[in-house]
């Protein structure tokens, strides 16, 4: 039995490898505390982790394998508890990396992080706001299809057979990579939530209070989206008389199923 | 996608169907195809207008839309979808009393023209900055336009406004002014890394260089040689290309050919003052006071090299006017360069920003004067730039 904690505390995992301060301010301004990892322990004991990688992929992996903190988000992870990786905190989870290397990663998921191609004259970095293609329903991530948020990386994951399974969103950037991950608790986004706006806040939200999420996700929706259309739609088509009539089929079949069969 | 149209009308196609439909401003071909009982037909119309009138079927009364399919246009540079940003900018000084304000120069001349003569207060850094975020400014640039002057590192009025802004804005955040080695009241020598590492610790995402960067370009294009040394070199190589800016502050100098000059000219789309065809822009430093024998395109060429990851490009003779930007200076630096090019200065109304997407190759729009004085709203932008079918990100 876990001992019971304040509801309104989330774990932060900041191994001291840049400055994650964007991320501490956003935990705080919706109204959560912060407790700072500071050995395996404190990962296992955790009620939501949050892990911002920050740095290059080989030397994260050297500080979380040297200080027993790779092993023991491992386990965090197979227990499927609380999860939330952001950019290299979702990077670390597959097998490997490029980058520095190559280098191992957690293992949790199947597939290599690669440096974007620039051979084509693509900017790497790729720095910006760029759109969400949501591929799989997630609490997290609703309504943020289509939504923008703020990317800085130069190392990505690709979508592949093994791992589609995990993927809950793409973004395209030369080609289609994995903007984000979800898989019972465990999340991780490649973006930045904490400098995404309110659709980087909300997506927070949801993962630090879910169940309150869906009062007040709508709450940080502008009236500057542009409003759903309904249309109304006139098939036409020509009768057997020649004239150009409004019509509706069912399931394409347009005759009339009375007796007359116009 | 289905739309209708009834009686004699012809069609109308307008940015946003598109833009609902994943498609964006790169559109050059849509193909619409009609569904009769009889025909589909596929008909292709070229998508540069704002909206497109279909006249093809004048037989027709009613007909539907069943399908829009869109054609990306050919890789226009880069092959990205990444949305063009509008940001709002502060020029904070501090003020005779010592405390930091956001002010707004014309031309760069911060004084007030009344009597007073004090710098024109605009309202408090961080409640501004919190403001424009919750506007939709999808980045917030700090620009200390006085400097450091006299200040220890530690006291700096801006590190505790780029905490307290970091606490309120949840978008990136760029600070510049005074990134340069220096040596404070009591002595104390701070290398420029030094000073921008401080920042970022205090909240920045990005910082922005000014002077330091026109002579470490301009040492760098006589010697053809990368010492390493210079402020933008080292921030970058510590924290990465894109967490620096270098902004220029060009002026425009019109000549008669381009023979004139050993720099880059453009054929200026309005005449100047004798008549000149041609005009180069001349870098500037120390806040516009001094020229340099650099041109913005050498300038800027040369910063890509160093490592620059982002330019910001203003222009002295459009700042405060509220005229437009100067398109001829963006267009001319924006298709030199392969990093992202801010447009700044002269933004007076929101079809300036429509304008700079759709004439260069911007990746940004900056303004500081019309959204302090709460001439244009952050949201009429982003609203017209969407009706413009230009990608930006709304809340």
């Amino acid at each position: 039995v876990r001992a019971s904690s304040d509801a309104n505390t989330v774990t932060l995992l900041d191994y001291g490898a840049g400055n994650v301060r964007s991320v501490r301010n956003a935990i705080r301004h919706l109204g959560f505390n912060i407790r700072d990892v500071r050995s395996p322990e404190d990962i296992l004991a955790a009620d939501r982790l949050v892990f911002p990688g920050v740095g290059a992929f080989g030397s994260a992996m050297d500080v979380l394998n040297r200080t027993g903190m790779a092993d023991a988000l491992r386990e965090y992870i197979r227990r499927d508890r609380p999860f939330l990786g952001i950019c290299l905190g979702l990077q670390l989870l597959f097998d490997s990396s490029e980058e520095n290397g190559p280098v191992s990663g957690l293992g949790v998921i199947p597939g290599v992080v690669r440096r974007f191609d620039s051979s084509e004259g693509l900017i790497v970095p790729h720095i910006g706001w760029n759109a969400l293609q949501i591929t799989k329903d997630t609490q997290l991530l609703q309504g943020a299809d289509g939504h923008h948020v703020y990317f800085v990386h130069s190392y990505h994951a690709l979508p592949s057979d093994a791992n589609r399974d995990w993927i809950s969103s793409t973004c395209n950037y030369g080609e289609s990579f994995i903007s984000s991950i979800s898989m019972g608790n465990i999340e991780a986004v490649q973006f930045h939530p904490e400098k995404s706006g309110a659709t980087g806040l909300s997506i927070f939200e949801k993962f630090l209070s879910p169940n309150s999420s869906g009062a007040k996700a709508p709450a940080h929706r502008k009236a500057s989206k542009l409003a759903k259309r309904v249309i109304a739609c006139l098939d036409v088509r020509s009768n057997d008389n020649g004239d150009l009539v409004v019509t509706k089929g069912d399931q394409y079949d347009v005759r009339d199923h009375s007796s007359s069969k116009e | 996608m289905a739309t209708m149209c009834t009686s004699f009308t012809p069609i109308t196609l307008y940015p946003q169907m598109l833009t609902e439909t994943g498609f964006h401003r790169h559109v050059t071909t849509v193909r619409v195809s009609y569904h009769l009982s009889r025909w589909a037909t596929l008909r292709q119309f070229s998508f540069t207008q704002r909206r497109v009138e279909l006249l093809d079927f004048p037989f027709l009364k009613n007909f539907s839309v069943l399908t829009l399919q869109g054609q990306r246009a050919p890789a226009h540079r880069k092959a990205s979808k990444l949305a063009k940003r509008v940001i709002a900018c502060l020029d904070v000084r501090s003020n005779d009393n010592g405390d930091l304000v956001v002010t707004k120069g014309d031309q760069y001349d911060v004084r007030d023209h009344s009597s007073s003569k004090e710098v024109r207060n605009l309202g408090k850094p961080v409640e501004l900055a919190s403001q424009y975020y919750i506007d939709g400014a999808d980045e917030v640039s700090f620009l200390n336009i006085t400097g450091f002057r006299a200040f220890p590192l530690g006291d700096l009025p801006m590190l505790e406004v780029l905490r307290c802004a970091s606490e309120k804005v949840f978008v990136p955040l760029t600070v510049g002014g005074g990134i340069r080695d220096f040596t404070d009241g009591s002595g104390r020598y701070y290398s420029s890394l030094e000073v921008a590492s401080e920042y970022f610790r205090s909240g920045a995402d990005k910082i922005s260089i000014g002077s330091d960067a026109v002579f470490a370009a301009e040492a760098y294009l006589q010697t053809g040689v990368k010492t390493g040394k210079s402020s933008l070199e080292q921030i970058s190589r510590v924290y990465g290309n894109q967490a620096v800016v270098v902004s220029i502050d060009p002026r425009r100098v019109y000549v008669k050919s381009p023979d004139e000059v050993q720099f880059r000219t453009v054929k200026v789309s309005s005449k100047g003052p004798l008549g000149e065809e041609y005009a180069w822009y001349q870098c500037t430093v120390s806040g516009g006071r001094d020229s340099r024998p650099i041109g913005a395109y050498e300038l800027a060429k040369a910063v890509e090299e160093l490592g620059a990851g982002e330019i910001l490009l203003n222009c002295i003779d459009c700042d405060g006017q509220g005229g437009g930007f100067d398109i001829d200076l963006i267009k001319m630096v924006s298709d030199a360069v392969t990093i992202p090019v801010i447009a700044s200065s002269g933004a007076g109304s929101v079809e300036h920003f429509s304008e700079v997407f759709e004439k260069t190759n911007a990746s940004a729009a900056l303004a500081a004067g019309i959204f302090h004085r709460k001439e244009v709203p952050i949201l009429a932008v982003k609203e017209h730039l969407v009706d413009s079918g230009v990608e930006v990100r709304m809340q």
